[in-house]
């Protein structure tokens, strides 16, 4: 937190107090972190272990790190409705945000740079519906869906996620950072509106457009009350609306379960771990300073 | 021009098309269209048609619903008010209510305020503060549904891995998941679990574009260390913690899966939260016009709410 500019010189008085309490800091916080990622990470770790154990027991200890099989991960993806179940989630999760990612800077854009009449009351349109819990829009959206012959398919689970304003909220205030030179020397050069928003505006919002990614495929690839609402089979069933039907009252398999819940954390590990680069890259290198 | 930087990773190609004189007055060449009119609205409209069909028509549509009763297949009558009247009365609905508004009072103030300590601490001088952010972010890679489900097991009476550690100290099994006293907070501290890390990482990004002569001047007066904290960090980072206050208010308030996946609403409706009342209202009771009534009653609960916390907690920050 506070840093001293110039160093305490060994001789002045009080020295050797502050330097111990210093180091207590030190120590405290390294004490503090580790705990917390015990916390995190231990659980996890567990349940790691059970994964690879071929159990139905509940009692597992983390021997099995050390000898570990793979039969729970084998049957989960070609035995089991699991891989049905997260082939169904990347679709759904990927359609999604690439969509949103278009359609979210489109009017991002528009909000931000364009002047157009009801501008401002559209805005505050589109933010007031960000405090409209789920049920809201679950419950008229299930009786549409069922009168348009969708119960039950992957359109009903794309298309309602595409109408949160979360993601023009995040363009327009990313946008709006960017130098409006930039773009009235684009216009002077006669460059229409679209050339200008694709060969301007998207490359300078990458960090934008990253952070969104980002959480619009956590988001959706997470979605549970939604799927569960909408799908009644296996077939197109979401990877958590599954996951939650694995636990039973007795003699579940937690080997099994076990390992469906990891497998369900790799793509959400692997996206965050992709785009963080595009962000960290976007933020650090990618634009010019501000006017 | 107000360009200080050159950006080092995409350079915005314009075509040069050379401008002309002619060409600027308006005359034969490129021709110089004037903005405002279609344009902005073309760049709308596929959200804008979204937007309409899946959110703003739905919402309609649920306060219509609110004023019907009846089967959904067979056809829903109105009756005006009838379903706000009933609801009051019904004293599981003010119980779910209770439930999800405790979940809120648990897992905002914990979760939030366990972020900013996580992030004080990255936040100072240490090594391997990567390695422990990897290690600290982990729980947010679950979705909530999957760490439900891993939390199911790992809470369990007999040889659950949390009374495993509680046997190391002597202490004897316990029954997470089934004690009603302890069920809602078995359920916020598995939120809390998955959610703090987040947070400490959106904190930590904020605290470290404070600028270090900020902390150097306050040192030269003597404050430092948890008071440095306190009157320098905090109030900088008061409009990132307000945005993480609103949007974890109404997020928790209408919280489902912890609750339904880990411990199912029970025992006896002691952990089930309003989402999950109105989910069980409208799918198993066939009661489309009370849970529309419910959900609009749980909009206002989180509207008055969200402008309660908007009007206190925002203030402006001056140095």
């Amino acid at each position: 937190m506070a840093t001293i500019a110039t160093p305490t010189p060994a001789s002045a008085p009080g020295y050797s107090r502050r330097r111990t309490v210093a180091v207590a800091k030190d120590a405290a916080t390294y004490a503090a972190l580790i705990i917390a990622c015990f916390i995190t990470f231990s659980p996890i770790l567990f349940v790691l272990a059970t994964s690879l154990t071929n159990t139905y027991s509940k009692v597992t200890d983390l021997s099995a790190l050390l000898e570990p099989t793979f039969d729970n991960y084998v049957a989960a993806l070609f035995e089991t409705s699991i891989g049905r179940w997260a082939v169904n989630s990347l679709i759904v999760s990927v359609v999604v945000t690439a969509v949103v990612l278009i359609i979210d800077s489109l009017a991002g854009y528009a909000f931000a740079r364009r002047k157009f009449r009801g501008r401002e009351p559209l805005f505050m349109l589109l933010i007031a519906t960000l405090m409209v819990p789920a049920t809201v829009t679950f419950l008229p959206l299930f009786l549409l869906s069922n009168s348009l012959g969708l119960i039950n398919t992957l359109p009903a689970l794309i298309l309602p996620a595409l109408a949160y304003a979360v993601g023009v909220f995040l363009m327009r205030q990313f946008i709006e950072t960017i130098p409006s030179e930039l773009e009235d020397a684009a216009r002077i050069d006669g460059l229409s509106d679209l050339a200008i928003f694709a060969r301007i505006i998207l490359p300078l919002s990458i960090p934008g457009l990253a952070t969104l990614g980002i959480f619009t495929f956590m988001t959706t690839w997470s979605a549970f009350l939604w799927p569960i609402i909408i799908t009644s089979s296996d077939a197109a069933r979401t990877l958590p609306a599954g996951l939650a039907t694995l636990p039973g009252q007795y003699n579940t398999n937690w080997g099994l379960v076990c390992a469906g819940t990891l497998l369900s954390m790799i793509p959400l590990m692997i996206v965050f771990l992709v785009f963080q680069r595009y962000l960290m890259a976007g933020i650090l290198g990618g634009r010019a300073g501000k006017g | 021009m107000g360009v200080t930087g050159t950006p080092s990773i995409a350079v915005p190609r314009i075509d040069d098309r050379g401008s002309t004189a002619s060409e600027m007055r308006g005359g034969p060449g490129r021709r110089y269209r004037l903005r405002a009119g279609i344009g902005p609205y073309l760049f709308l409209s596929p959200k804008l048609v979204v937007f309409a069909i899946f959110m703003l028509v739905p919402l309609v549509w649920t306060l219509l619903l609110s004023l019907q009763t009846g089967p959904y297949l067979k056809g829903m009558r109105f009756n005006g008010l009838e379903n706000y009247v009933t609801l009051v009365g019904n004293s599981t609905f003010w119980l779910a209510l209770r439930n999800s508004i405790v979940y809120a009072l648990l897992i905002i103030p914990t979760g939030i305020g366990l972020g900013l300590f996580l992030a004080g601490l990255l936040n100072r001088r240490i090594r391997f503060r990567a390695a422990f952010a990897l290690l600290l972010i982990i729980p947010t890679f679950t979705s909530a549904v999957a760490a439900s489900v891993a939390w199911t097991y790992l809470l369990q009476t007999d040889g659950g891995y949390v009374n495993l550690i509680l046997g190391l100290f002597g202490i004897k099994p316990i029954n997470w998941i089934g004690t009603p006293g302890l069920v809602l907070f078995v359920n916020a501290a598995v939120e809390i679990w998955r959610n703090a890390p987040f947070w400490a990482l959106l904190f930590l990004a904020g605290m470290q574009s404070i600028p270090q002569y900020l902390y150097d001047a306050a040192a030269i007066d003597g404050v430092v260390g948890f008071r440095a904290f306190r009157m320098i960090t905090l109030p900088l980072l008061r409009p990132v913690i307000l945005f993480a206050v609103v949007m974890a208010s109404i997020w928790t308030l209408q919280i489902f899966d912890v609750p339904y996946v880990l411990t199912k609403g029970g025992p006896a409706n002691a952990s089930m939260s309003l989402s999950h009342y109105i989910y069980r209202i409208a799918f198993q009771n066939d009661n489309m016009g009370l849970a529309a009534a419910m959900s609009v009653f749980l909009l206002l609960v989180i509207l008055v709410l969200a402008i309660l916390e908007l009007r206190f907690l925002r203030k402006e920050v001056q140095f």
